[in-house]
């Protein structure tokens, strides 16, 4: 009887593949993320109707680089104070001197001018086709993304600080201030946050900073509800016995010893949090409620599609993939990040 | 069929694992056979690949494990042997708790925290020995009193938690004999226990082998433990088997420097309070 | 031998460094049904007395549940105390709930890594307790938690690493350094080497033992197991449920122990023998619903309806060497259960 075989093929798996797979997949996601925030700083450099250099009258300007300067957050009011030359016109750069030059984004179009006429096909001239009020609709998408990234990333910071404060408080000191912060967050979670957020936006008024401020305010209950969990389950560990047997303060042993271990679960959560709120703002602007007609959004671009989803279905796709695409990188880098901060999943496998 | 297998039992051969590709091996070559009825303790330092061993022995690794050797369960003349690593899945299932069966060191952790004992064992029952529903609960306390229960209705009726660690590892233990297994496996089946419990534990070990002809494989890194139990210790150290002596031998004076410490170590606790008693008048 | 009795009489003349007297601790235990709750209490600890001379090392042995790590929390002022005081050199711990002379008692945690924060390095972990001692000036701690985690026996290339990188046997030392790093007068083991291979157990309680003895520390250490409490201790106290019932001096005790519990405890030792032994039968009861009377009654082969009626109380055993206490009303009739265990 031969029973012993010395390898076993079904027993030879392979683990370093698996985790290849998620490394590559990860990378990926990581990549495009930072691609879409890029995009979003720089978008006058991808998409604007003013060069990025230009000569006139002998002087030479930069008006496409001063305006992403503008843009740029914290930094931005100081550039927005020297006021630059700008073109008249889209028209001017075909009235330029004989000796002028310009050098042009590789979109010379801004998100709200109609260059074209209405719902062109995509083209050498417009890579994604004119929308139906002939804009162009890869400036429209880079701006778009510019909002998107505003929304989801400030809206998140914000519910975040809201939510470790209110959920750090609740877990730590326990008591009545636990039960009276336990019940703010069982009635903001009752009540129904897209409703919420229709009536405040109906009275704050349209822009972005009001759709973060409304996003963020109603978003932090999870991450509170998280951080307090933490802080409770922390506070029996024994080397928070340990630190009070030392003499440690309450402050001390909340900011060095139970913040820490309570941070990675809310970093994970915040990266799911800013799909969420790209997919709220694209379905505010999408019922009109969100950043304003002013502004080029993949929400408002899906709005504007749908008017016309029989005639040309084809403008749904662009706002549509960059939503989704953006949504799923969140997710994908939510998950890797879960993975990569859980003490348990990194070192927990080998066992005697 | 050699002369060998008519009494061993359990043999493994040139077993070695590595929890992953590229990774450093838990276990290095090693062999071991069990015969019918027989005690043997796998004693070593935690981190040498013990409870590896005991996992592999049921094929309880996981699956990204890379393990190369073989382990065959060569059981009694009612059973075929059968290959522990290379056949299916569902072989397998036939032999966990039927043929093998093992005890871990946590008893409470080891039992379904939300299921009531009696219905946790009469679960089993019905598994492996196909009771019936109504039979399975009467085979459940009578197991239960055979482990040494004063109280088997009470007991029953307890969740998991309600237990002691005594009381449940005595359960655990009731749910590794309830498929009146060939060998059982024991991880450590007392350290996480008091003195007396410790002592109670032990007992029932080793009335339960007297009374069923069980082979054991005792798992721990307490050689008082072992010496109590086994009569045979083998020792691990640095993954590789280095030693394999009959009880009875181990104070021999060539034994391995690695099976010297822990005989020194598990001395050295009690030489102190012997010294104090011997001291005093 | 005579060394031992010379130091005890003269450290009997001394005041007590840690007196605890009388000491109450317990819980609410809400026990949640459907829609209900039933509020009752469990006493952990009842009424618990003890008093250390400085350099003495005392070990509270038990069982699991038994309340001694409740009694090392009280002492730490980890727990709130229902009734009693904790008194460091004749002062109350709590009335001069100072931080410094809180940080006079430290202690040593049974599970080492849970008692350390994963995400601190280990010479982050021994300095940290060094943030809240006033003495020390920023420029003395890595020089202390040197000299800390030398006095421990770790490895000073290993300071780097992260608890999880760490044998368990190392991770103990990390602990005892980190306890030591304030240079307190007692410090309470609790269970510090149960967790541990046996070889890393003899480790640890050698350098334990140094230590107490070079540093003249006066040490609680709380076991399970009485060969660990022998190796270390030169005084006992038996717990049992929430209660001392039997202490002295540590080879008294061994060899003539007068409580059954502690007759049982010492019976048990003997793991190869076990099978000749009678076994005391039975479960520790639930402090939730402790017995009447003595606590030990419902396990104890020589109880009278006295045992149910009467909690004995500790009380000298009238032997020359008056420092044995026991609490049992049958401590003379011992000797029929070391009978009964022997023939049987």
């Amino acid at each position: 009887m031969t029973i012993a075989n010395p390898t076993n093929p079904i027993l030879w798996t392979d683990r370093a593949s698996a985790s290849k797979r998620r490394n590559w997949l990860t990378r990926s996601a990581a990549a495009i993320a930072i691609t879409f925030i890029l995009v979003a700083l720089l978008a006058p450099l991808l998409a604007w109707h003013q060069p990025i250099v230009c000569k006139y009258q002998g002087k030479y300007y930069f008006p496409a680089i001063s305006d992403t300067a503008s843009r740029l957050p914290l930094v931005g009011s100081w550039f927005q104070k020297a006021k630059p030359f700008r073109f008249p016109s889209f028209d001017a750069r075909t009235e330029l001197e004989p000796n002028a030059f310009a050098l042009w984004p590789p979109v010379p179009y801004g998100p709200m001018e109609m260059v074209a006429d209405a719902n062109c096909a995509a083209s050498r001239a417009h890579w994604l086709g004119t929308d139906d009020r002939g804009r162009d609709v890869l400036a429209r998408l880079i701006h778009g993304a510019c909002v998107s990234v505003r929304v989801g990333v400030y809206s998140m910071l914000l519910a975040g600080i809201v939510g470790i404060v209110i959920g750090g408080a609740a877990g730590f000191c326990g008591g009545a201030i636990d039960w009276m912060c336990s019940r703010l967050i069982e009635i903001m979670m009752c009540f129904p946050a897209f409703f919420l957020i229709l009536v405040v936006m109906v009275w704050i008024g349209n822009g972005v900073t009001g759709i973060i401020l409304v996003i963020g305010l109603t978003q932090w209950t999870s991450i509170a509800r998280l951080v307090r969990a933490e802080f409770l389950s922390g506070r029996e560990l024994d080397f928070v016995d340990a630190a009070r047997s030392y003499g440690a303060s309450g402050w001390y042993i909340a900011l060095r010893h139970l913040l820490p271990a309570a941070l990675a679960p809310t970093l994970v959560a915040l990266t799911f949090g800013v799909a969420d709120a790209i997919l709220l703002e694209a379905g505010l602007s999408w019922l009109g409620l969100g950043v304003g007609a002013d502004v080029a959004t993949w929400g408002g671009m899906l709005r504007d599609a749908y008017d016309q989803i029989r005639t040309h279905p084809g403008l749904m796709t662009a706002p549509c993939a960059a939503i989704f695409i953006s949504v799923l990188c969140c997710h994908i880098l939510g998950e890797q990040l879960r993975r990569s901060l859980d003490p348990r999943i990194g070192f927990g496998e080998s066992r005697s | 069929m050699s002369e060998r297998s008519a009494h061993s039992m359990f043999e493994v051969t040139d077993l070695s694992v590595r929890y992953a590709r590229g990774e450093a091996p838990v276990l290095r070559d090693v062999s071991l056979t069990i015969d019918r009825g027989e005690s043997i303790a796998l004693v070593g330092d935690s981190g040498c690949g013990k409870s590896t061993l005991a996992l592999a022995a049921i094929r309880l690794l996981p699956k990204t494990a890379c393990i190369r050797g073989s382990i065959v369960l060569r059981g009694d003349h009612r059973a075929m042997p059968v290959d522990i690593l290379g056949s299916d899945e569902r072989a397998i299932e036939r032999v966990r708790g039927r043929r093998i069966a093992m005890v871990f060191q946590d008893p409470i952790g080891s039992l379904n925290p939300v299921m009531r004992i009696e219905k946790q064992l009469a679960e089993v029952l019905r598994v492996v020995r196909g009771a019936s529903r109504s039979t399975a609960r009467r085979a459940a306390l009578e197991s239960l009193d055979r482990v040494g229960i004063a109280d088997p209705i009470r007991v029953g009726r307890a969740y998991p938690h309600e237990l002691s660690g005594g009381m449940a590892q005595r359960v655990a233990l009731a749910l590794a004999l309830a498929g009146e297994p060939e060998l059982l496996i024991a991880d450590e089946p007392t350290s996480a226990l008091d003195g007396i419990v410790q002592a109670q534990i032990v007992e029932l070990i080793r009335e339960t082998q007297r009374q069923t002809n069980l082979s054991l494989l005792l798992i721990t890194h307490d050689m008082a433990i072992a010496k109590s139990l086994a009569n045979r210790v083998c020792v691990i150290e640095a993954n590789r088997l280095v030693d394999d002596c009959p009880i009875d031998q181990l104070t021999a004076s060539n034994r391995h420097a690695a099976t010297e410490r822990l005989i020194q170590a598990a001395e050295f606790k009690r030489s102190a309070a012997i010294t104090l008693m011997e001291r005093t008048p | 031998m005579t060394k031992s009795t010379h130091t005890s009489q003269e450290t009997e003349r001394q005041a007590p460094r840690l007196r605890i007297s009388n000491l109450h601790v317990s819980f609410a235990n809400r026990a949640h049904r459907w829609l209900q709750r039933n509020a009752s209490r469990i006493h952990a600890v009842h009424g618990v007395d003890l008093s250390l001379q400085p350099g003495a090392c005392l070990g509270l042995v038990g069982e699991s549940g038994c309340g001694k790590s409740t009694l090392a929390r009280a002492i730490m002022g980890l727990v709130p105390l229902d009734r009693g005081t904790v008194a460091l050199d004749g002062s109350d711990v709590q009335c001069t709930n100072s931080r410094s002379s809180r940080q006079r008692i430290q202690m040593i945690f049974q599970h080492a890594h849970a008692s350390m924060n994963p995400r601190m390095t280990v010479e982050s972990i021994v300095t940290d307790p060094l943030r809240f001692d006033d003495r020390c000036r920023k420029s003395e701690r890595t020089q202390r938690v040197a000299g800390a985690l030398q006095l421990a026996g770790f490895d000073e290339q290993l300071r780097g690493r992260y608890p999880h990188e760490l044998s368990g046997g190392q991770l103990q030392r990390v602990a005892i350094a980190r306890a030591l790093v304030l240079e307190p007068d007692v410090v309470i083991c609790d269970e510090p080497v149960s967790a541990l291979d046996v070889s890393a157990q003899a480790e640890i309680l050698a350098q334990l033992k140094d230590i107490q003895q070079t540093r003249s520390l006066t040490m609680i250490f709380i076991t399970h197991d009485l060969d660990i409490a022998a190796a270390i201790c030169d005084r006992l106290a038996v717990m049992y449920l929430g209660r001392i019932v039997e202490s002295g001096p540590t080879a008294e005790i061994l060899r003539h122990p007068k409580h059954p519990y502690t007759h049982y405890l010492s019976t048990a030792r003997n793991l190869e023998r076990t099978g000749g032994l009678a076994q005391l039968e039975g479960e520790p009861p639930s402090p939730t619903a402790p017995p009447a009377g003595c606590a030990f009654h419902p396990r104890c082969p020589i109880r009278t309806d006295q045992c149910i009626a009467q909690t004995p109380s500790l009380a000298s055993t009238g032997q020359p060497s008056s420092q044995h206490q026991v609490a049992c009303h049958h401590s003379d009739r011992i000797v029929e259960l070391q009978k009964i265990t022997t023939t049987d």
